[in-house]
Parts: structure tokens; sequence; C-alpha cells
């Protein structure tokens, strides 16, 4: 039973990751209920965006990480007013936008393999030296710590977002009906855009603290938005709180659901629970 | 301009247009038949070589270009054919590696393959045997890239490694082991194969296997399990990242504990992270070879470049001897003359076989990383 303090960092650990996927998802999806398969390929983008600036240009660490992030972000929102604007505009179908965000997202992460290559490739350049904690009995790096905290202080300042500002509710209003939004003076174009530099730049952070934790591929964004999805819809899809919840919880399911069974079921786990609550909860633990 | 008048200028630039495309065809026709060699001239043998130019084994690839190129600048100039070689880029990635070989054999009509490793080399060669064309691999740890007639391995087999890694642990005192493996990795599940094998017949005992599948990145659940076993040793098979992540997820839970490996450090280009750690490898290369490579392109040749030199050295053979040097032999005269090589001196050695199997036959050895570089030390 010694292993059970262990287990359990270990499912925060991971939770704390797909928190963080799901937290910029759900964010977009709840305002649009668009499914942005392109939103995976952001983490990418900031990974490699503190890859070049901080192990190519040398640059300051912290400022790499700022960088990496408004990139993210910057290139969401182009990515918003150049391809799904202008089709949501025409009132395309929802197939049409999710074809077009799995464009998105295999041309971006083409053109990150192109300029970087696909090789594997760590941030850290004390990779495997980091400071390590101990938590009642179970071990945490330092980064594994980052990432747990820092996804905690992103869902706080959303939720004090949507609950003390003004544009906090545009945006929640905007999720609720945006034709009625429009009506009331609401620039949705401006707070759906606002909103997907957000959601991108959370994105980002995600792949800068995962190159971090284990490293960076072209790939890495599918594996992670994957994750994220399951993560939103066990939750309660488009509810940011209910994102996180069900992080966690996918966090806890995969780590114990192994603990005794071959490490290969891991994935197969992760999508057995997302089919059950699609059966059984759609609408995922906290409705939206 | 009236409608008549522009239906015939329409009429007019079509014909123009079909006319210049009739001569440029004509020219090309007339190109084609030209560059047949004149009687004097000699026939060129094309090799399709399929590599892992770009992804996380290109290292490996990028030296494995090198050599065959080296091996092609080594020929001398009184052979019977020129050679030309065309590289494609698998990443070592299964289905491209598939489509590759189709598109060479197909397409470019090839006159054989070379490919790399067991994941491309495993769906390379039933389609070089089902398209009868001789096919030569120099990297692959499963020996079934070697099945059937037209499919040849040139590298050291797992059950060299196997046979030899088990020598190891018992002479180093080691009593249990605990196997992490890449399990959908076709070189490590053949390593895998052959240990589980050998093992049997000694006390040593396998306390556990954790299989990973690759694309895996989170160890640290599969490493809790394990922990409390307290092996003598944790052997590693797996490719890059993987390795690495692994490595790197043992150590932050606190394993000092060795680790070791049947090949796969070689895959690492941060060999720093296991420093100090014996594993067994393939054959070594000669000292000629390492001297050649260096002095050519100014670094140390990769693991498996010997092999792939030794492998393209090998087509030449066959094709000078199945053929008459005025036109080329088919497929099957170089598959044959392949088969019916018996002895050859090598980057890999002297007098170096093929057995029945189309396995080239070569021993393992015992290294570890010294400083960040592998040092053979047995035998």
């Amino acid at each position: 039973m010694d292993i059970i303090p262990q287990l359990i960092v270990n499912s925060i650990i991971a939770g704390a990751i797909y928190s963080m996927v799901a937290l910029g998802f759900n964010l977009i999806y709840g305002t649009t209920k668009f499914f942005d398969l392109g939103y995976g390929a952001l983490a990418a983008v900031g990974g490699y965006s503190v890859f070049y600036f901080y192990k190519g240009l040398g640059l300051n660490l912290y400022v790499a990480i700022i960088l990496g992030i408004l990139i993210s972000g910057a290139i969401g929102l182009i990515i918003y007013r150049l391809v799904y604007a202008p089709l949501r505009k025409r009132k395309s179908s929802g197939m049409v936008l999710l074809v077009a965000a799995l464009g998105v997202m295999t041309a971006v992460q083409s053109i990150v393999a192109i300029l970087f290559t696909s090789q594997f490739q760590t941030l850290s350049r004390s990779a495997g030296n980091e400071a390590v904690y101990n938590i009642f009995g179970g071990v945490i790096t330092q980064t594994q710590l980052i990432i747990l905290i820092l996804g905690l202080l992103i869902m706080a300042a959303i939720g004090l977002m949507f609950r003390y500002t003004l544009f906090g509710k545009a945006i929640k209003a905007v999720g609720d009906d945006e034709e009625v939004s429009k009506i009331v003076g609401i620039n949705t174009v401006k707070v759906i855009g606002w909103v997907f530099f957000i959601g991108s730049a959370i994105a980002g952070l995600a792949g800068i603290l995962v190159g971090f934790d284990t490293g960076i591929e072209p790939t890495m964004g599918l594996s992670l938005l994957l994750k994220g999805v399951i993560a939103s819809i066990i939750g309660g899809i488009g509810n940011v709180y209910g994102g996180v919840l069900g992080a966690f919880l996918l966090g806890f399911i995969e780590n114990f659901g192994i603990w005794q069974i071959s490490g290969e079921w891991k994935d197969a786990i992760a999508f057995g629970v997302l089919i059950l609550f699609l059966l059984f909860r759609p609408q995922g633990i906290l409705k939206l | 301009m009236t409608k008549t008048t522009k239906t015939v200028l329409g009429i007019v630039g079509i014909a123009i247009i079909v006319g210049i495309a009739i001569i440029a065809i004509i020219i090309a026709v007339t190109a084609k038949n030209s560059s047949k060699p004149a009687s004097n001239e000699k026939p060129t043998i094309t090799i399709g070589v399929t590599l892992p130019l770009t992804g996380d084994v290109a290292m490996l690839g990028q030296s494995a270009k090198n050599a065959i190129e080296l091996a092609q600048s080594q020929l001398p100039t009184n052979l019977k054919y020129n050679y030309k070689l065309v590289f494609e880029d698998d990443q070592f990635k299964p289905a491209l590696g598939a489509t590759i070989a189709n598109k060479l054999i197909s397409v470019d009509h090839v006159d054989a393959l070379m490919s790399f490793g067991s994941p491309v080399g495993s769906v390379v060669s039933p389609i070089a045997e089902k398209k009868g064309a001789p096919h030569v691999n120099s990297f692959a740890s499963a020996s079934h890239v070697a099945d059937g007639d037209y499919n040849f391995l040139d590298y050291t087999p797992s059950y060299e490694d196997s046979e030899l890694f088990i020598q190891e642990l018992e002479k180093r005192g080691i009593k249990k082991i605990v196997f992490f493996a890449q399990s959908d990795n076709q070189g490590a599940a053949s390593i895998i194969d052959s240990f589980e094998r050998d093992i049997k017949k000694t006390d040593i005992e396998v306390v556990s296997i954790q299989n990973f599948t690759t694309g895996t990145r989170d160890f640290r659940t599969n490493i809790d399990k394990v922990k409390g076993l307290k092996p003598d040793i944790y052997v590693l098979e797996a490719t890059s990242p993987e390795l690495e992540i692994l490595t790197r997820q043992l150590r932050q839970a606190g394993i000092n504990t060795p680790v070791t490996t049947m090949e796969a450090f070689e895959f690492s280009d941060q060999m720093s992270l296991f420093e100090g750690m014996w594993y067994v490898n393939g054959a070594d290369a000669t000292p000629w070879f390492v001297d050649l490579y260096t002095k050519t392109y100014g670094v140390s040749p990769k693991f498996g470049a010997a092999n792939d030199y030794d492998g393209f050295s090998l087509l030449v053979k066959a094709v000078e001897a199945a053929g008459d040097g005025k036109t080329k032999p088919t497929h099957e005269q170089i598959k044959d003359a392949l088969a019916n090589i018996k002895s050859f001196d090598g980057a890999l050695g002297t007098n170096q076989t093929i057995d029945s199997n189309g396995i080239v036959d070569s021993k393992a050895v015992v290294r570890t990383i010294k400083n960040g570089v592998p040092v053979t030390i047995a035998p």
C-alpha cells in the first residue's frame, strides 16, 4: 500500500496537465459551441516558440515563456479571423467547421515539423536534475508543481473574470445566445476574438509546461487535445469548472486503472470512460 | 470582335497548345531513348534506399546515408556497372516505409532495395518478397525481416544479443531484473522474445515486465508499480524519446538502480543519461571504417553505419557476379547471387558469412557509455 500516495500524486499531476488543456478548450467551446480541433496544435506552437527563443536565441527564460504564450494567443486569434470567423459568418455547418479545424491542426503541425524537424526536444537545460519534493509520501517535481499551481490559478482567474468583469459577462452572454448578444450591443466578433486569444494562450502555456516536464514534438498537441476533450466531456462540455473536475477525475481513473494491469491499457481505459459518459451521461458531471 | 472570330481564334489557340504538347512528348520520348547507353557505356544499376532522414532517429538515418554514399565513393572504376542511389525519407514509420517501397519498386523501377530498422524492414520485407525485388536491411533486430528468398539482413540478430546479454548478467551476479518494453516496436519485441526464451535456462528472475506503447510520455505509475520489487537492474527496451523520458522519470522517482539494454542506448542523442551503464550492442565497426568515415565526414559513424556500408557493398558484389556488364541482371539473378555469397570482407570485419536464412553472421559486443560516448569493453 506504500504505492497509494504516489499513485495519488501521479493522478494529480496528470490531472493538472489535462485541466490546463481543458480550460482553454472549454472556454472556446462554451462561447462558440465549436469543437476547435486546431486548438491542440497551439500547444506545440507555444512549446516550440520557447524552444526557439530560449534554447535557440538564448533569451531569458521568462521572456521566452511570455513570448511563447503571446505568440500562441496571436496565432489562435489569426486562425479565428482568417478561417473560423468567415465560415461562421457564412453559417457553415458544424461538420464544415470541424473539418476546417482539422485542416488547421494538420497544417500547423506540418509547419512546425518543417521549421524545427520532427525530432523530440526538451525545453529544460537541466533535464533530470530539477528539484523534487516529497508530499505525503509522493514525489513531485518542481515543473509538475508549477503545472498544478498555474492550472488552479488560471481556473480561479477565469472564474473571477466571469463573475466580476463586464467582459466575463459578455463571454457568458455570447455563449448563451450569440444573436441576442448582438442585439443588446455586444461586439460578439471582438469578444470571440479575445476568447480565442485567451484560450490559445492557455494552450500555448500547457505546451510550454509539458515541454519542460517531458518534451516537445510537432504532434504533441493531438494527444493533449484528446485528453482535454475527454476531460471536458466527463466534466461537462463547455463548463470551465467541469473541465477541471473531469481532468482530475481522468487522471485518477487512468493511474488507478493501470495499477494492477499493464500500462498499455491506459488509453483504452480513458476512451472507454469517454464512451460510457457519452452513452449514459453526455452532459457530463456538471452541466453547462 | 465577332463571335465567329472568337471561335476561330479559340480553335487556333487549342491547336497551338495541342501541337506544343505533341512536340514536347516527341522530344521526351526521343531523349529517353537516347539515354540508353551506347554500346560502350556501362548500364546503371539503381538502388532504392529508405532511411529515417528526419524524425527521432534521424541521426542514425543520416549516418547510414553517409555510410552508403561512402561505400559508393569507394567503388573501383573497373566494375561492370554504374551504381545510382535513390534515397527516400521514411521517418522510421512503417506506413511511410510501405509507401516508399511500393514507389521505389513500381514507379522508380529500382534494381534493389535497402531499408533500415525493424519497424520499416518488417513492412518492406513482404512487399519486396511479393514483388520479387532484392532487399537488404542493415539495422533490424527482428530476424523475420530476412524471411523469404528476396530478403537479406546485415545486422546482429536478436538471439546473439540475448545470449551475450544473459552471460553478462550472470557474470555480474544479477539475480532480479525488471523489464520496461516498448511492446509495439518490432525490434524490441524480437529482442524480448529471444531473451524470454534464453533466460529460462538460468536462475535469473524477471520480477516484472512493464509493457507500454509508442507515444507513452507518463511512466510514473509503471515505475511506482515496480519500485518496491527492488530489482538489481532495470532493462529498458525502447526507442527515442520514450527511452530518455523513462530514464529521467526513473531518476525523478528516486531510483538510482543501474539501467541497461540490448541496443537501445545508441538510439539516443542524449547518451550522457546513461553514463557508466553497460549494455549489449550489435557488432563493432572495424577501425579502418571508423577512420575512413571520420576523415570523410569529420564525425565518427553512428551505430549501424558499418552495417549499411556492408549492405551496399553486398548488393554491388551480387550485381557484379550476376550480370554480364552489357545488360542489367534481373531481380532474380541478383537475389540468387546474394544468396550465393559465402564469405566477404567489409566494414564489420573479414570473412563474414551469410547463413541459409539470408542473415549475415555477426556477434554482439558489450559496451559502456564513457564521457557520453560508447566504448566496447567485451569481448
